[in-house]
């Protein structure tokens, strides 16, 4: 029997019966749509039809990266990364951040990373006050908050809001934020989040090892941070602090939940005047108990840690195409910062940690939310061990 | 523990009235508070047929999708002005955001009424809504021309500034009905 026949004499029924429903559902689009036209004010009723909702966004970014001194050659999936957030009101908002990382994770192995980078609910009380409260990012430099792939040039973060600044660094807490009304442009965000672990600590990586990230996290130890930001047309301005315990319950190292305490102190700059673009980060760590954590867990922390950044870009697309809304930047970014700016006795500072960086390197946007980008960067540290130069390729989207 | 007690004494000093008020009522409260609280506001529908909303399109680049449109009229110094409430898209939520303009269609003033998302409230800064003051629809109101935009609010900047180009827009090809 041919197809078509077939088709039309075994199911009638089922056939007709779409054609009913497609009908139906018509109908009553119709019925909405005549309904909002007509009521007294459209403007209301197209706003409560998506205010309760549920939205889905992410970005994720693949690299490629070739190392001159080892001519080793890498290709990774880095970040694959998923936003779930819902709507209840107006008022009330849940937001998740959920990252695969490295692509694979597979038992036994090395590498890969499955979490939960994010997961909290906002209450919005007025544009000056709203409360945080969840698994959230403290506001603490540039990337920590900002870090979709087409938001910042270079194939790699900068390796200072990596190393020194432990992006993306995420803890349970409760928070508070919103505009400071008397200031035009000016906002806080003040929380205080379970604390760091000392015994993670180390000279190569500093704090990072120390996060818990949400999970069963020791909350014997808290921390209290906090961001003043400053806005005028293309500058940005913002001042960070944290402070907060890391014995997490081991009464060997300290006693309180401010015991054995990490101070930071950060700073960034964002200016934006035409095509130009200038980013720039400074940040302090001071670690007071740093001799007492390095005898207790035979580690070999800094007892202060700094460094800075600074980042020139320029749109070159408006010269080659004035009507094309994409961007093309080539960029320049110097980072500077060591582990072990000072150490306590009988620690000696470590070279190695006294790390440069000078990365070049070209970023495509062909639109906002999609990057292409290539750099070549000179990695050197004061020990002169190790030092190379990268090629890196990349490529990255958000939306 | 003497932390939450500081957050608990910081609630009364910061907390205002929650923002669930018609958007209607915000607009006209928004006006009073910039224009005088005895502002003398009416409204007058507009409708707004095939062909005005394919100029608007034409003119602005985006489309509005409403078949008719309120607009607040009002007589500040001997002088009519107009105010249009609308919403835009942001990243996730809509901005609920005014525009006033004088009868020689310049703006005089952008408002954001509502602000739901946790990133990008940049845009209810001063700094950023003055940019619009003196402009009207034929100037090219676009973010890297006459609207600068600000770091880490791309998405609300560029919405806002669609929505203003668009509301202009719509001003310009209605405002012979207002008269």
């Amino acid at each position: 029997m041919p197809l078509q026949t077939r088709f039309l004499t075994s199911q009638p029924f089922r056939a007709s019966g779409w054609a009913l429903v497609l009908c139906l559902v018509l109908t009553s689009f119709r019925v909405n749509a005549q309904q909002s036209d007509t009521s007294e004010t459209h403007q209301r009723y197209s706003l409560n039809s998506f205010l309760e909702h549920t939205t889905i966004g992410g970005y994720g970014e693949i690299h490629y990266g070739y190392d001159t001194e080892s001519k080793d050659a890498r290709a990774n999936l880095s970040r694959f990364v998923l936003f779930l957030s819902h709507s209840f009101n107006e008022n009330i908002t849940f937001k998740s951040e959920f990252e695969v990382e490295d692509a694979k994770v597979a038992g036994g192995e090395d590498g890969g990373e499955v979490a939960l980078e994010q997961a909290y609910i906002d209450f919005r009380i007025s544009p000056s006050f709203g409360i945080r409260a969840g698994l959230f990012i403290p506001a603490i430099g540039i990337i920590n908050e900002t870090h979709e792939p087409p938001t910042f040039n270079g194939v790699e973060r900068p390796f200072l809001e990596t190393k020194l600044i432990p992006a993306t660094w995420r803890e349970i807490g409760v928070g508070v934020f919103g505009n400071i009304v008397a200031v035009d442009g000016l906002s806080y965000k003040l929380s205080i989040v379970n604390g760091l672990q000392a015994k993670g600590f180390g000279g190569d990586e500093g704090i990072r090892e120390g996060r818990f990230e949400g999970r069963n996290a020791n909350a014997n130890s808290i921390a209290v941070t906090g961001k003043l930001e400053y806005v005028n047309k293309g500058l940005k301005l913002g001042g960070a602090f944290y402070y907060g315990g890391t014995s997490a319950g081991d009464t060997a190292l300290a006693t309180g939940p401010f015991g054995a305490p990490v101070a930071i102190l950060a700073a960034d700059a964002q200016y934006n005047y035409r095509n130009l673009y200038f980013r720039g980060v400074g940040a302090v760590i001071r670690i007071p108990d740093a001799g007492k954590i390095n005898s207790l867990y035979g580690s070999d922390i800094g007892k202060s840690q700094m460094g800075g950044y600074a980042e020139f870009a320029y749109d070159i697309m408006p010269h080659i195409c004035s009507s094309s809304s994409s961007q093309f930047l080539p960029f320049v970014r110097y980072e500077s910062f060591d582990l072990h700016s000072s150490v306590a006795a009988p620690l000696v500072r470590n070279d190695f940690y006294n790390q440069t960086y000078l990365i070049m390197g070209l970023t495509y946007k062909p639109v906002s939310n999609v990057v292409i980008k290539t750099d070549y960067s000179l990695e050197r540290n004061k020990a002169k061990k190790g030092q190379t130069n990268f090629f890196r390729f990349g490529l990255g989207y958000s939306f | 523990m003497r932390f939450y007690f500081l957050i608990l004494i910081m609630i009364p000093t910061f907390a205002r009235p929650v923002v669930a008020q018609h958007e209607r009522e915000l607009a006209e409260q928004k006006l009073r508070d910039l224009y005088g609280e005895s502002t003398d506001i009416r409204t007058k529908t507009v409708a707004l047929s095939d062909s005005l909303r394919a100029s608007i399109l034409h003119l602005a680049g985006t489309a509005y999708i409403a078949t008719k449109v309120n607009i607040q009229c009002m007589s500040i110094d001997n002088r009519r002005m107009y105010a249009v409430l609308d919403n835009v898209f942001g990243k996730e939520q809509p901005i609920t955001y005014m525009v006033v303009f004088d009868d020689s269609e310049r703006i005089r003033a952008v408002e954001i009424l509502a602000y739901r998302e946790a990133y990008g409230g940049e845009v209810g800064y001063k700094s950023f809504r003055k940019q619009f003051e003196g402009k009207s629809y034929n100037d090219n109101l676009r973010v890297g021309s006459e609207i600068r935009n600000i770091t880490g609010a791309t998405i609300s900047t560029n919405a806002v500034t669609t929505g203003v180009r668009k509301v202009s827009a719509l001003f310009h090809v209605v405002r012979d009905q207002l008269r």
